[in-house]
C-alpha cells in the first residue's frame, strides 16, 4: 500500500488480512523493522484479523527525519498513523521497545486501544533510554562490551570496521540469542553488498537525534501503568533480562496476564516463534471476546 | 517447450526484474538470475527486502499467491537455503490450482 503520513513523516506501511479486529504491530530498536513480524507472526494472525505493519521513523523503509525519536514521539507517530488510516479502535502488538511505544500510546489514547499484546516489552524499569542510548553512543571496547550485553555482539564491530568481525567472538560465551546473532553476523561478514539494515541503523545513530532522544526517554511510571485499563497479555522470555518488566506490569496493570516462554531470553520472536504465534492468536481471541 | 515450462520461464523473468528493482545494485543487475540463484547466499537479500518483494508479487499475481504464508511455513534454515526456482515453482503451482 502507499506510504502513510503521520506528523509530517512518511511511514512505510504494509496491510495484511481482512475484517475485524484491527491489529497494529510496533517493532523494536534499533536494528529492527516490520519484517520481524512479517517473517514470524503476521501471516498466521492475518487469518484472524486485519493487520497493519509499519516501520518506525528512521527504520526500515520509513523516512529518517533528523529529530523526534523519544518514546513519546514514537507513540505520537502511532497515534497519527491510526488516525490517518481511519481506524477507530485497534489492538497493538509491541515487541521490545515497541512495547514501550504501545504502552505509551494506550496511556495517552485509552479510547483508541482495545487491548495490548506485549512481547518481551520494555516499560522503563531499567531506565530504557539510558540503557539503549548509552550503548549506541559508546565507542571502542566499552561499546563492544555494552552491545554484547544488549544486542549480542556485532553491530558495534560492524559499525566500527565496516565489517562484522566474528572470529574473535567466543561462541561458548554467548547465550542462545547471542549465538544466533553471531551466526547471523558470520553470514553478514561474507557479504559483497552493504547491508541496508546496518546502514540504516548507523545513519540513524550518526546523523539524527536518535541517541540523545532515547536517553531522554523517561520510564513509564506505576501511576500511569495503573491507569491503562485495556486487557493486556504480556509474553516474556523466562530467562530474559526484561522478565522483571513483565512481572512489574503484572503487579501494576489492572488487567494484565503474564505468559512466560520457557527457557528463552529476549529473542522470543525468533527463538520460540511457534509458541509466541500460538499465544498471540490465543491472546487476540481472548482480548476480542 | 511445454506450456508449464514456458509459464515458469515467464515467472522467472518477471521475478528477476522484481528482485533487481528491490535490490537496486549494479552488480545484481548485471548478474543473470536463474532457478538456482539463492536469495541469501547469492543475492544477500535481507528480510525487509523480502517484504518489498512480497508486495511486488502481490501487486502482480494478486491473492492467488500467498508469499508471506508460504515463507512463514519454513524454518530459518530453509529460508536461508531458499532459491529463486523454489519461488517460481510455488507461484506456478498456485496458478495451476486456481
Amino acid at each position: 500500500m502507499p506510504d502513510v503520513i503521520s506528523r509530517g513523516v512518511r511511514f512505510n506501511v504494509l496491510r495484511m488480512g481482512q475484517g475485524e479486529p484491527v491489529v497494529v504491530f510496533v517493532h523494536g530498536l534499533p536494528l529492527d523493522n516490520m519484517s520481524s513480524y512479517f517473517m514470524t507472526l503476521a501471516p498466521e494472525l492475518a487469518k484472524h484479523a486485519r493487520l497493519v505493519l509499519y516501520d518506525l521513523r528512521g527504520h526500515g523503509r520509513s523516512e529518517q527525519p533528523p529529530t523526534g525519536y523519544t518514546g513519546a514521539d514514537m507513540a505520537a507517530d502511532l497515534a497519527g498513523l491510526v488516525d490517518a488510516l481511519g481506524e477507530e479502535r485497534v489492538f497493538v502488538v509491541g515487541h521490545s521497545f515497541g512495547g514501550y511505544v504501545a504502552l505509551r500510546y494506550a496511556a495517552d489514547h485509552p479510547e483508541r486501544v482495545r487491548g495490548l499484546v506485549l512481547l518481551d516489552a520494555q516499560s522503563g524499569v531499567a531506565e530504557i533510554g539510558e540503557r539503549i542510548g548509552s550503548s549506541v553512543a559508546m565507542e571502542g571496547e566499552e561499546r563492544d562490551r555494552r552491545f554484547k550485553e544488549v544486542f549480542g555482539n556485532w553491530l558495534a564491530k560492524h559499525a566500527a570496521r565496516g565489517r562484522v568481525d566474528v572470529d574473535d567472538i567466543d561462541l561458548d560465551d554467548l547465550d542462545a540469542d547471542g549465538r544466533s546473532t553471531a551466526e547471523f553476523a558470520a553470514r553478514l561478514s561474507k557479504r559483497r553488498r552493504r547491508s541496508p539494515m546496518i546502514e540504516t541503523a548507523v545513519r540513524l545513530r550518526d546523523t539524527t537525534s536518535f541517541v540523545k532522544d532515547l536517553m531522554a526517554t523517561t520510564p513509564i511510571d506505576d501511576a500511569t501503568l495503573a491507569r491503562i485499563e485495556c486487557p493486556t497479555v504480556g509474553i516474556f522470555g523466562e530467562v530474559s533480562d526484561l522478565r522483571v518488566d513483565g512481572e512489574r506490569l503484572a503487579r501494576v496493570m489492572p488487567r494484565f496476564r503474564l505468559v512466560l516462554v520457557p527457557g528463552v531470553a529476549h529473542g522470543i520472536l525468533f527463538h520460540a516463534t511457534a509458541f509466541v504465534r500460538d499465544e498471540a492468536v490465543k491472546a487476540l481471541k481472548e482480548l476480542s471476546a | 517447450m511445454s506450456t508449464i515450462e514456458q509459464n515458469k520461464a515467464e515467472i522467472l523473468a518477471t521475478l528477476s526484474e522484481m528482485i533487481k528493482e528491490v535490490i537496486g545494485e549494479d552488480w545484481v543487475s548485471e548478474t543473470p538470475i536463474t532457478m538456482d540463484t539463492s536469495f541469501v547466499s547469492d543475492l544477500e537479500v535481507e528480510s525487509i527486502e523480502l517484504v518489498a518483494l512480497s508486495e511486488k508479487i502481490q501487486a502482480k499475481y494478486g491473492e492467488t499467491v500467498d508469499f508471506p504464508s508460504w515463507l512463514s511455513g519454513m524454518e530459518l534454515e530453509q529460508i536461508i537455503a531458499l532459491t529463486v526456482g523454489q519461488l517460481v515453482d510455488y507461484i506456478a503451482k498456485c496458478q495451476s490450482s486456481r
